[in-house]
């Protein structure tokens, strides 16, 4: 027989991930089975799990969890069988089972009974498992709710378990410095011990009793730190040491075998390791070397150890599986695990890849037709490594969402009180690393569902509520970003209560409380310390919490509401971007050099232009500030800091204040220059207002150049102390540019305000509510006008020689898009422009066709009041009128003006006869044939073809741009048509979109799927006519559609 | 820090031969060991890093890693380089650290030299204070006696730490002047 050695280190890690898998699998199963225990097919799911999990315990020689896992297999065959039923005392004793099945992960060498207290509970939880599958659960649901307490007199006084609760019970941070301290003393002696051990070695095992004494005096010293700690393990291992230095000490001239000194030195390792993770060090299994140490001490005489091959055989590790012959083989599974380093050196070289395609691509440009066709090749494949890399840093939401049920379990029989939890979209898709980050916030909000939320039984039933509480976790992708909802249905938030709590707090005056709205007064438990829970329970409630989870989902970039209807639940809504290793940044410049400014530490961009506003920088005590929306902004000039490696102090303040006041003074001409583009750019001071937890503050900066997602890659870490810098990135013509750390910069240039003002502004900002914003502009002479800002995706300085003119019509090229222009005084009764001087355009964010509103002035930006007056000026496309900024104002209804020219544009196109010509399709279809052949046809009847190579990138295009038909591919890689389709349905704001599937299947089955997955039409590639026909008759019944509901479907 | 670079002196054996990479900056010939020598490539574009030391060009972007260039003439003799046709970067290999390379003005020959054609610098005395001006001095650890002149040679592990030694340096001369702001910095560092 073949002797296996200590089984390596890849196949214990191996062994571990398969462990934790398979103890997931069972802990959901049980959970489920406990609600319901007539599940045969989840009782199946669970033997496997056991089976697995035996089979890979046998291989790598992990007896004692062998034996549990065959033990709770028995029990699930017994169940599968009708046997026994798995009624909740079952069940716990199971799931005690999967936690010891957890802590078992060191391998034990025999059955054979040890002393140790860790065996004992082995045997308990065995015999008790036993007994389950007797079933025998009834006598066991009593036992279950005491812990087994009897342990033999050997072990320490404190029964415990884990090291961990135990040192928490005591837990103060005296004992907390003390127990380091220990763990130094420790190492010290058992380091001075293996010193000691290797020069005994080499005396040849000729000794002297000083050797033995100070050997003796290092482990007692270290058996008796452990034993106060109660790090049981490690006390147990010295005890053993000490007893046969003891027994040596008392036989002077016998001389020590170096396989004493090895199994000596063994201990003696083993306990460096545990003494270096002394928390966890209880859950480690050291019977086997007892049992080996033990053995030297008491049943052999040490002078019996002369026969080195003798010894020598007893000492390899043996392992029992290696005695097994017939191993089960470990289940296949068709995945492979990865480190995440490769995985993103993957990333990072596909990324390359793309440029190095570029590069190809530019340099062939002509003359070369025949490399054309290999390179469209290579951009292809090149897109779709990239799509595939990608996707490989991506986990399926449900393997986070898989630890909840055991904790809403135990929390619910905490608190006496019945609670469900119902997972959905477990399958949705997020980055290993946002995955991770998840896991605070989320178990913080279900906790604190199952202790605020949900309510006793009876209190449940009093208000005519089902028994039960629910508590529902649901993940969904919304474009970009992963939405994640809990969901009770427990009491909801006691609105009175928040009030009251705020005005004792004195964070809110009962007048401002009057007028909150109900998302002003939700946003307020985000605020740190506040907790309107009645008390403070084990759970939660101290008031620490809302605020961390509100933290915790900013700073992966997300964001976090709250919606709760006092009485029935609360809905917290959670949206976090897919990855962390893509961020969204913007971009700007800086001496020629692009930097990079997370958006998620970005509140807004502010142009001061000294003829577009009134607002400029003003300096006093040699800062500089900027009045925005009367809140004072500091502000950075990020050259300045750039020029100066060291921290600003006054004197630097004072330098630059005194540089730029000069300057300032130095340019008001600029008014009176012609209007063209590049003069207005250059006067205008841009800067980017940011927020670096409470602070805010304003970066000034030379450009502001796009929006852009990023790859994050780390700074070299010599350059760790430079805090301006959050890490680096790769751009798109391969340049390196530095990622900026908001934080580090505001440290720099020593932005003080103090904290809680900032804090009142940060918060004032907020409970503003960003909807009601708007901005305000002036279009004739006479009115001023406003325009909600959640409306307006941009603004444009329009050049007046470049507006061409089509009969009534106006139209300019933004972007190279003709863009139509919306002259208010031709929709409304309102005073013309007087055609010179400044004309500014707003584009809106929703527009079936390019269009912009123009005004002559840009004057500010303001809240609307909730009630705007109706009855003073009523027309279509105004919501009301309001006083602001000491002018009646009127504001726009954008959607209902923006529709308005889109009817009257299709009045002027239908004259033209061409009525869908400029129609817009969305050609979904991944194979590059396909693409050129479909798009060429379409393109010859006229049709504006846009192409997207798989669902995701449709969806990630149908949010920046309309279109009036979408044809999709089924089969595609990254997302097929079906969930395309589906995704497309579930968003409200396309469903009215024509969808039509165009594939090589032709089978009655996919027709049906189509169908269920909201395609209006299905066509088997590829039939020109009929594929021109089938577009134009959904165009047309399309427009039909949208004539009958004039100005519907939008609002 | 210290320890490490007080580590990294390099053991000289008279019996084995070493292969020197050699390169020419402002102030002559200089070598540093082959084997801690990745590529030699023509310089990609060089992004600057604001507040780095002057020993620090900044980052270049090699085949999709990012790569800190460090400006040799800067670190030996306290003179930025200029950059011309024949500059190129040596990049080093990752087990020196994070993936980083120096600049030559121009490379010269592969030689092979034996240790006991190299006479070893003494090491001198080295404590905190003088800790970025030393380390600067360290880094060349012996002259090399070629039959056409002699070549400095570098060790390559010593020229992270100089950054690093430099870069704390700097930390330190601001916290005498400015006081907490500083302090502030060199916590979060740690």
């Amino acid at each position: 027989m073949v002797e296996k050695s200590q089984p390596d280190s890849a196949l214990l890690e191996l062994f571990r991930a398969e462990l934790e898998t398979h103890a997931e699998t069972l802990n959901a199963g049980l959970i489920s089975l406990e609600k319901d225990p007539n599940q045969p097919k989840c009782v199946e799911g669970l033997m496997r799990a056991a089976h697995s999990i035996k089979g890979a315990a046998k291989i790598v020689g992990f007896e004692a969890t062998v034996k549990v896992a065959h033990l709770m297999e028995d029990c699930f065959v017994a169940a599968q069988a009708g046997q026994i039923r798995l009624e909740s005392g079952a069940v716990d004793a199971l799931l005690q089972g999967v936690d010891a099945l957890g802590r078992l992960t060191t391998p034990a060498e025999s059955s054979a009974k040890g002393d140790s207290a860790e065996e004992i509970q082995l045997d308990q939880l065995l015999s008790r498992i036993s007994a389950v599958r007797q079933g025998q659960s009834q006598s066991i649901e009593i036992s279950a709710t005491r812990p087994p307490e009897s342990l033999p007199e050997t072990s320490p006084p404190d029964p415990l378990p884990h090291t961990a609760e135990n040192i928490e019970k005591k837990s103060s941070r005296q004992i907390e410095v003390t127990l380091d301290e220990f763990i130094l003393e420790a190492k010290e002696h058992l380091s001075g011990m293996v010193n000691e051990l290797l020069e005994l070695e080499k005396s040849g095992g000729e000794w002297e009793p000083r050797h033995i004494d100070r050997l003796f005096r290092a482990i007692h010293s270290v058996k008796g730190g452990a034993g106060f700690f109660g790090c049981r393990v490690v006390e147990s291992l010295a005890h053993a040491l000490e007893e046969i230095f003891d027994e040596l000490r008392h036989r002077e001239g016998v001389s020590i075998e170096s396989s004493l000194i090895d199994i000596v030195l063994a201990a003696v390792d083993r306990m460096m390791v545990l003494v270096d993770d002394i928390r966890r060090s209880n859950d480690a299994d050291v019977s086997e070397l007892l049992r080996r140490i033990n053995g030297l001490g008491k049943n052999e005489p040490l002078i019996g150890l002369r026969n080195p091959s003798a010894s020598a055989s007893t000492m390899p590790v043996v392992f029992p599986a290696a005695k097994d012959a017939a191993i089960p083989t470990m289940e296949r599974s068709a995945s492979l695990r990865v480190s995440v380093s490769l995985v993103d050196r993957l990333m990072t070289l596909a990324g390359e890849l793309v440029l190095a395609r570029n590069q190809a691509l530019r340099s062939i440009d002509d003359g070369t037709e025949a490399m054309r066709p290999v390179l469209q090749k290579l951009d292809a494949v090149t897109s779709e490594l990239q799509g595939a890399v990608t996707q490989v840093r991506m986990q399926p939401v449900g393997n986070l969402f898989a630890k909840f049920p055991r904790l809403v379990r135990d929390l619910a029989r905490q608190l006496n009180k019945q609670i469900r939890l119902e997972t959905k979209g477990t399958e949705v898709e997020l980055d290993k690393g946002v995955l991770e980050l998840l896991s605070d916030p989320l178990t913080h909000l279900i906790r604190n569902g199952c202790d605020h939320g949900i309510e006793s039984a009876a209190e449940r039933q009093q208000v005519g509520k089902p028994e039960i509480g629910k508590i529902s976790l649901s993940a969904s992708q919304l474009g970009g970003q992963i939405c994640i909802e809990v969901r009770d249905d427990g009491r909801g938030l006691d609105f009175e209560r928040i009030k009251d709590k705020a005005v004792r707090s004195g964070i809110r005056t009962i007048e401002e409380l009057s007028r909150a709205t109900k998302k002003e007064l939700l946003d307020l438990i985000l605020l740190p310390g506040f907790s309107t829970a009645h008390s403070v329970s084990e759970v939660s409630g101290r008031g620490v919490g809302m605020d961390v989870v509100k933290i915790n989902i900013e700073q992966l970039g997300g964001t976090l509401e709250i919606d709760s209807l006092s009485g029935n639940g609360t809905i917290f809504s959670l949206r976090v971007p897919l990855t962390l290793a893509i961020i969204p940044c913007l971009m700007v410049a800086v001496e020629g050099q692009r930097y990079a400014i997370p958006q998620k530490d970005l509140e807004e961009l502010i142009c001061l232009h000294p003829q577009l506003t009134s607002a400029t920088v003003e300096t006093a005590d040699d800062r500089e500030f900027v009045r925005l929306r009367d809140r004072l902004l500091p502000l950075v000039r990020l050259g300045e800091v750039f020029a100066h490696p060291r921290p600003f102090n006054a004197d630097r303040q004072s330098e630059i204040a005194e540089k730029f006041r000069n300057k300032a003074i130095a340019t008001p001409d600029a008014l009176n220059k012609p209007c063209s583009e590049t003069s207005n750019v250059i006067d205008a001071t841009l800067l980017a207002a940011v927020k670096s937890g409470s602070r805010r503050f304003g970066i000034i900066v030379d450009e502001i150049l796009k929006s852009e997602e990023i790859v994050v890659k780390p700074m070299h870490s010599s350059l760790k102390p430079l805090g301006c810098y959050s890490g680096t990135t790769i751009m798109g013509d391969g340049r390196v540019a530095l990622i900026l750390n908001v934080e580090g910069i505001a440290r720099h240039a020593g932005i003080r305000f103090s904290e809680c003002l900032s804090e009142q502004n940060a918060t004032d900002g907020c409970s503003i509510g960003e909807d009601r914003l708007a901005l305000l502009f002036e279009h004739g002479p006479r009115e001023q006008f406003a325009v909600p800002l959640s409306d307006i995706r941009r603004l444009v300085i329009a050049d007046r020689c470049k507006i061409e003119r089509i009969g009534e019509r106006e139209f300019i090229s933004i972007d190279g898009v003709p863009t139509s222009i919306l002259r208010l005084d031709r929709f409304l009764r309102v005073s013309a422009e007087s055609g010179s001087g400044m004309l500014f355009l707003i584009l809106p964010k929703k527009a079936a066709q390019p269009l912009a509103i123009s005004a002559t002035a840009i004057l500010d930006v303001a809240t609307l009041p909730e009630n705007l007056a109706t009855d003073v000026f009523r027309a279509e496309g105004v919501l009301g009128t309001a006083m602001l900024r000491g002018r009646v104002t009127l504001a726009l209804d954008f959607a209902r003006l923006a529709e308005s020219a889109e009817s009257a544009d299709r009045f002027f196109a239908r004259s033209d006869g061409s009525n869908h010509s400029k129609a817009r399709i969305l050609l979904v279809e991944d194979t590059q044939f396909f693409q050129e052949l479909i798009g060429r046809h379409l393109k010859e009847a006229g049709y504006e073809i846009t192409v997207a190579v798989n669902g995701l990138e449709a969806l990630r295009l149908l949010e920046t741009q309309t279109f009036d038909l979408i044809i999709s591919d089924i089969e595609m890689p990254i997302m097929d048509g079906w969930i395309f389709a589906q995704a497309v349905r579930q968003n409200p704001s396309w469903r009215g979109m024509p969808l039509l599937a165009l594939t090589t299947i032709n089978s009655s089955e996919s027709r049906e799927k189509a169908k269920r997955c909201g395609f209006d039409g299905y066509l088997v590639k590829l039939d020109r006519d009929e594929l021109l026909s089938a577009v134009s008759e959904i165009l047309i019944l399309r427009e039909c559609v949208q004539d009958n509901s004039p100005a519907g479907g939008e609002s | 820090m210290i320890e490490e670079i007080k580590s990294s002196v390099v053991e000289l054996n008279s019996a084995t031969a070493r292969t020197y990479c050699t390169f020419h900056l402002q102030n002559g010939l200089y070598g540093i060991d082959a084997l801690a020598v990745k590529e030699i490539t023509v310089l990609p574009c060089i992004t600057p890093i604001p507040h780095a030391p002057p020993e620090v060009r900044g980052y270049v972007n090699l085949r999709g890693q990012i790569v800190l260039v460090l400006d040799s003439n800067q670190i030996v003799s306290g003179i930025s380089s200029t950059l011309g046709p024949d500059s190129r970067l040596i990049v080093c290999r990752a087990h020196l650290g994070d993936p980083f390379g120096i600049l030559a003005d121009g490379i010269g020959d592969i030689w092979e030299l034996n240790d006991d054609k190299i006479e070893k610098y003494e090491v001198g005395a080295f404590t905190e204070e003088t800790a970025a001006c030393f380390s600067r001095e360290e880094l060349i650890f012996g002259m090399g006696k070629l039959e056409g002149g002699l070549l400095a040679i570098l060790d390559a592990r010593r020229l992270l730490p100089i950054i690093e030694a430099v870069i704390e340096h700097n930390f330190k001369k601001t916290y005498h002047r400015t006081g907490s702001l500083a302090l502030e910095n060199r916590h979060e560092k740690s």
